[in-house]
C-alpha cells in the first residue's frame, strides 16, 4: 500500500514539471486571445493587421509570425501602448499574464518560422 | 519628470495613503512611478506634461476593500479618480481631470453577479466588458443580445453610467453609490 503510495507521489513530481511549460503556454495563448487577437487577427476586420501590413509592409503585419520582436520590446508596447495601440493596465494583465503572452507570442513566431 | 502631487497634499500625507492603500489591497496593487505610466492618457489633447496626470493608481478587488481605499484617501484628503475598465479612450482614458489625483481603478471587480433572462437585465460589477457579458451569455445560451459599443474591451457599467445615449438608450439602473467616507448610500 505504502509503495503504491510512493509510486503515485512520484509519478506527480515527475508529472509537474512536464505540465508547467503547457500551463504557461495556455496562459499565453488565453491572455492574447482576450486582449490581443481582437486587433491582430489574421483577417481583413483586424486594425492591428491591417495598420502594420500598411506601414511595415505584408510581411510584418502578423504578430504570431513575426520573428524581429524582442520578448522586452512586446512587453513594453503591450503595457505602454504605441501609436494607435493603448497600453494595457497591471490590473487587467499582470506582469505573470503579459510574461506568458510574451512568450506565446515569440513561441507561435518560432512554430510559423520552421513550418 | 517628479510625480505631481494634488493640490494641498504633502508627500508625507501621499506617502501614509499609499501605505494604507497596500495594507487594504496588498502592495501589487498600488502602482506608483513607472508602474502607473499605462494609466496616462494615451492620446492627450495638449504637450503640457503636468495635465491630467494621475499620481498613482490602487486597484482594489471588493467593496470592502474599495471601502478602505476611500476611508484612507478621505482621511489623508487624496482625490480619488474612479474608472472602471479605464478604457474611455479618445477622452483621457484612465487618466484623471486632476493631475496628481490616484486613480481607483475597479478592473478586478469583474464579476456577474447575475443576469436576468426573462427581465433582459444584468447586475454587475464595474470591471465587466462586454466581451466578458457576451461570453457569459453565449455559454449558457441565453436569448440576448447584447447592445456592445465599440470595441467590446469597455465596460458595461461605465458606458451604463456614462450620459452616452447614442450607444445605449435603453440603459438604466439604480447604482450602489459609495460615499466619501467609504459607507454605501
Amino acid at each position: 500500500m505504502r509503495a503504491g503510495v510512493v509510486a503515485i507521489m512520484a509519478t506527480l513530481v515527475v508529472a509537474l514539471p512536464a505540465q508547467a511549460p503547457a500551463q504557461e503556454e495556455n496562459a499565453g495563448r488565453a491572455a492574447y486571445d482576450r486582449h490581443c487577437i481582437h486587433c491582430h487577427d489574421a483577417d481583413d476586420e483586424a486594425v492591428g493587421t491591417l495598420q502594420l501590413g500598411r506601414t511595415r509592409g505584408e510581411e510584418f503585419a502578423l504578430l504570431t509570425e513575426r520573428d524581429d520582436l524582442a520578448g522586452e520590446y512586446i512587453s513594453a508596447i503591450v503595457r505602454n501602448g504605441l501609436n494607435a495601440m493603448p497600453g494595457f493596465l497591471p490590473s487587467e494583465l499582470t506582469e505573470a499574464q503579459l510574461a506568458a503572452l510574451v512568450d506565446y507570442v515569440m513561441g507561435e513566431s518560432d512554430t510559423s518560422e520552421g513550418e | 519628470m517628479a510625480d505631481i502631487l494634488p493640490p494641498g497634499v504633502t508627500e508625507e500625507a501621499m506617502a501614509e495613503a499609499l501605505e494604507r492603500f497596500r495594507q487594504v489591497v496588498g502592495s501589487e496593487w498600488v502602482f506608483t512611478g513607472d508602474d502607473s505610466i499605462p494609466y496616462d492618457d494615451p492620446y492627450p489633447v495638449t504637450n503640457d506634461e503636468t495635465l491630467y496626470r494621475p499620481y498613482g493608481a490602487v486597484a482594489p478587488a471588493s467593496t470592502e476593500e474599495v471601502q478602505g481605499v476611500v476611508q484612507a484617501a478621505n482621511e489623508f484628503g487624496i482625490p480619488l479618480w474612479p474608472v472602471s475598465r479605464g478604457k474611455n479612450f479618445a477622452y483621457g482614458g484612465a487618466a484623471p481631470v486632476l493631475s496628481g489625483s490616484v486613480v481607483l481603478d475597479l478592473n478586478r471587480m469583474n464579476r456577474i453577479l447575475e443576469v436576468n433572462e426573462d427581465f433582459g437585465c444584468a447586475l454587475l460589477e464595474p470591471g465587466v466588458s462586454y466581451f466578458d457579458l457576451h461570453d457569459y451569455i453565449q455559454e449558457r445560451g441565453l436569448r440576448l443580445w447584447l447592445d456592445v459599443p465599440d470595441p467590446g474591451w469597455g465596460s458595461v457599467v461605465g458606458n451604463a453610467l456614462d450620459p452616452n445615449g447614442i450607444l445605449a438608450p435603453g440603459k438604466s439602473g439604480i447604482w450602489p453609490a459609495r460615499l466619501r467616507n467609504g459607507d454605501s448610500a
